[in-house]
């Protein structure tokens, strides 16, 4: 127990003390009181009493006899005289005009004057008056009759008792009181060795109440006690003892929920990010759990999973049967499972569903359920189906000229001694269909770096006119121009850009090739060049057939070729404005397209200045 | 010299050029067209003697074309030869119930239609 404990207990102490003096004064006091009270209303009763019967006893004497005449001494002489009561004030004989015939009176009092009652049932009786010094007087009075009529009154007077005591009343008060002093201090030695303990006691549940140490205490006491004492000090130790293991059990249940809490919203959000959608199904078929994925893949609902059966789990019936024979199949023998890769209507996706079995740790022959992994195999079936796509594509390309090459071989070895024409149309055909494919293979590989993103520019300061000029003279030189008019428009100041020479090259010649082979004999092609604050322009402008709007969204697109009869007739490997547009697109260029059937096309390319460039990259 | 027609379908110019060029020599009339419907076209207003046919062409493709000219009331079952490539071989169920049809694998030599060729006109002269 601490300083300030035994100070409470002490303060305690002296409280009971000053308590057991101030009630025993209290008792005193009550005490004196009781007999004053009883003493006064005792004195009241008796004058009363002596009061009527003498006023009634003196008033059937004559008034000689009670004033006495000559040598005879009158009744209410000797009435004073031997007047006892202590409270006795006078005594006096009236007559009918209340003057006074003779009266007796204790010293410094004076008989104070009375009002005849008219009535003769209010002669006699008593009544209250002061007296000449203003203290109570109780007087009693009765008619003296002679002869059947009033001839006097008789009075007597008595001061009204006080709260007094006789003597032998004091005594008995002082050892009375003497008696309670001596016992107060037995009586509160006597409760302070009771009540010590019990204070201790008070004190440690009062520690207990606060939680502090207070088992410690010092207890003395007499023997009873101190084995009470030390029974509930156990208890009190056990009750602490019980409140510390309670308190770190709650502590460490809300610490490990908490942590619980956390590792499970972490593994949530680890299983939702995984790129597969799982569902774990109980021994009991219900589903008890699935990550958010699967909501958007099966088309279901999410409050609605949960705790569902199995083979109520999804609209599909293919996905619902697949789960209940796998869980019912992982039930019989374990880890026999086949992938299923079923296409759901519902959602318009592909999935491929895969189920575990769920063992326990601690025992490996009991099964807890199923984890069933749905894995969305839409985008990979497209890719692979544009992948097979893109092959046969290629492979058909490939082969279309390996084919004519083939043909015209085979029709040369047949013919070349006999026929000079087709010595000379074979020989024409497999020199074109050569270039043919070696250009679509260049076509092939430049796109094919620019998509796996392993060509990196090779950017250099180039004169967009010389390139140009050079382009144009190049191209001016081959027999298909021949029928045509081609031109080059290129302001002599044209700007220098920062490009890669030999893509843009490639890009240009393939329009320019387009513009060629998808003219009109006596058609037109122009290479024009412009220039403004922003950018380079670069328009190549033909009259030949143009482009339908439909293909015109379509034509950029990888093996693209119209339907077109006039397209067909010309040869193309639909791979060209494929790469034109990559390249551009490459620069941080743009390509446009103006064209309408029958009229012919325009596409232009637009390069940012280099300066321009630089402010979009800040 | 024989002035046996021919109709070629396929829309590839180059090789029908080759085959125009080589059956030509032989002294066929040959006749060529981009696709089905303009073979379909030509056979009705002057049939051929034999059809020489791709199988994939805009607009209309040899397997249209072939079931197109079985079912028309001026038919006369005249021999059809389909070119075909090894990657389409497994698709000429088709063909069983159209009668006189030879096959001939892409690339197509111009040799072996003549021969096809040949061979058919000298069966039918035989009878």
């Amino acid at each position: 127990m601490n300083e300030n404990q035994k100070t409470n207990i002490n303060v305690g102490n002296e409280k009971i003390g000053i308590g057991m003096i101030v009630s025993s004064l209290v008792v005193i006091l009550f005490t004196v009181g009781v007999f004053l009270y009883q003493q006064k209303s005792d004195d009241i009763n008796e004058i009363q009493r002596q009061g009527i019967v003498l006023a009634r006893l003196l008033s059937s004497n004559s008034v000689a006899q009670l004033t006495g005449e000559g040598n005879t001494v009158g009744m209410l002489k000797v009435l004073k005289e031997t007047q006892v009561n202590k409270h006795f004030a006078y005594a006096a004989v009236v007559n009918v005009e209340g003057v006074s015939l003779a009266e007796y009176v204790v010293p410094g009092m004076i008989v104070p004057p009375m009002v005849i009652p008219l009535q003769p049932s209010q002669w006699i009786g008593e009544r209250e008056h002061h007296s000449n010094t203003g203290k109570e007087i109780n007087e009693y009075f009765a008619p003296i009759m002679d002869k059947g009529e009033l001839n006097a009154f008789v009075r007597l007077g008595y001061l009204k008792p006080g709260y007094s005591l006789n003597a032998s009343q004091v005594q008995f008060l002082a050892i009375l009181a003497m008696a309670i002093f001596m016992l107060t201090p037995i009586f509160y030695f006597l409760i302070k060795k009771e009540i010590k303990p019990l204070n201790s006691i008070s004190a440690q549940l009062q520690a207990l109440i606060r939680k502090t140490e207070s088992n410690d205490a010092e207890v003395a006491a007499n023997h009873s006690t101190k084995d009470f004492m030390q029974q509930f000090s156990t208890v009190v130790e056990a009750a602490y003892r019980h409140i510390d293991e309670l308190e770190a059990k709650q502590t460490n249940s809300v610490v490990s929920s908490k942590l619980l809490m956390y590792q499970k919203a972490r593994l949530e959000s680890a299983l939702n990010a995984l790129p597969f959608a799982i569902l774990v199904a109980d021994e009991s078929s219900h589903v008890s759990y699935t990550s958010n994925k699967i909501h958007h893949l099966l088309g279901t609902q999410k409050g609605e999973v949960l705790g569902s059966n199995l083979s109520d789990f999804c609209d599909n019936r293919e996905v619902s049967e697949y789960l209940v024979n796998s869980h019912a199949s992982n039930a019989v023998k374990a880890n026999q499972h086949d992938e299923a890769d079923i296409y759901l209507p519902e959602t318009d996706r592909r999935v491929s569903i895969n189920a575990y079995p769920l063992y326990s740790q601690k025992n490996e022959n009991q099964l807890l359920g199923t984890v069933i992994v749905f894995r969305d195999t839409t985008n990979e079936n497209i890719e692979q189906k544009n992948n097979s796509e893109f092959v046969a594509h290629v492979a058909h390309e490939l082969k279309s000229p390996l084919n004519i090459l083939f043909m015209y071989s085979e029709t040369l070895i047949d013919n070349a001694d006999t026929s000079r024409e087709v010595t000379i149309e074979a020989a024409n055909v497999i020199h074109d269909e050569t270039g043919r494919i070696s250009q679509m293979i260049d076509n092939l590989l430049n796109l094919a770096m620019i998509e796996m993103g392993t060509v990196s520019l090779r950017r250099q300061r180039v004169k967009v006119g010389e390139l140009l000029e050079d382009i144009y003279q190049t191209t001016s030189r081959s027999k298909q121009v021949e029928s045509l008019q081609f031109d080059l428009t290129v302001p002599h100041d044209l700007g220098v850009l920062s490009l890669d020479k030999d893509l843009v090259r490639i890009s240009i010649n393939n329009l320019i090739n387009n513009a060629i082979k998808y003219n009109n004999p006596g058609g037109k092609v122009e290479l024009i060049a412009e220039e403004n604050d922003m950018e380079v322009i670069i328009r190549v402008h033909d009259t030949g057939i143009g482009i339908s709007e439909e293909d015109q969204h379509r034509i950029f697109s990888k093996f693209y070729r119209s339907d077109d009869d006039e397209v067909r007739k010309r040869s193309g490997h639909g791979l060209g404005l494929s790469l034109v547009h990559e390249a551009v697109k490459l620069h941080h260029g743009s390509i446009q397209l103006n064209s309408s059937p029958g009229e012919g096309s325009e596409f232009i390319i637009s390069f940012k200045k280099e300066n321009n460039m630089l402010k979009d990259a800040i | 010299m024989n002035a046996y027609k021919v109709l070629i379908a396929d829309d590839e110019p180059y090789v029908t050029r080759v085959l125009k060029l080589v059956l030509q020599k032989e002294g066929y009339d040959v006749t060529v067209v981009k696709n089905g419907k303009e073979a379909l076209d030509v056979y009705t207003k002057q049939p051929p003697d034999i059809l020489v046919t791709d199988v994939k062409m805009p607009h209309m493709g040899g397997r249209k074309l072939v079931k197109t000219i079985r079912s028309l009331e001026i038919s006369t079952n005249i021999p059809v030869v389909v070119m075909t490539s090894t990657l389409e071989s497994e698709n000429r169920d088709w063909l069983h119930d159209v009668g006189n049809v030879s096959f001939l694998g892409k690339p197509v030599s111009p040799r072996d239609l003549l021969r096809v060729v040949n061979n058919h006109f000298m069966h039918s002269k035989a009878q």
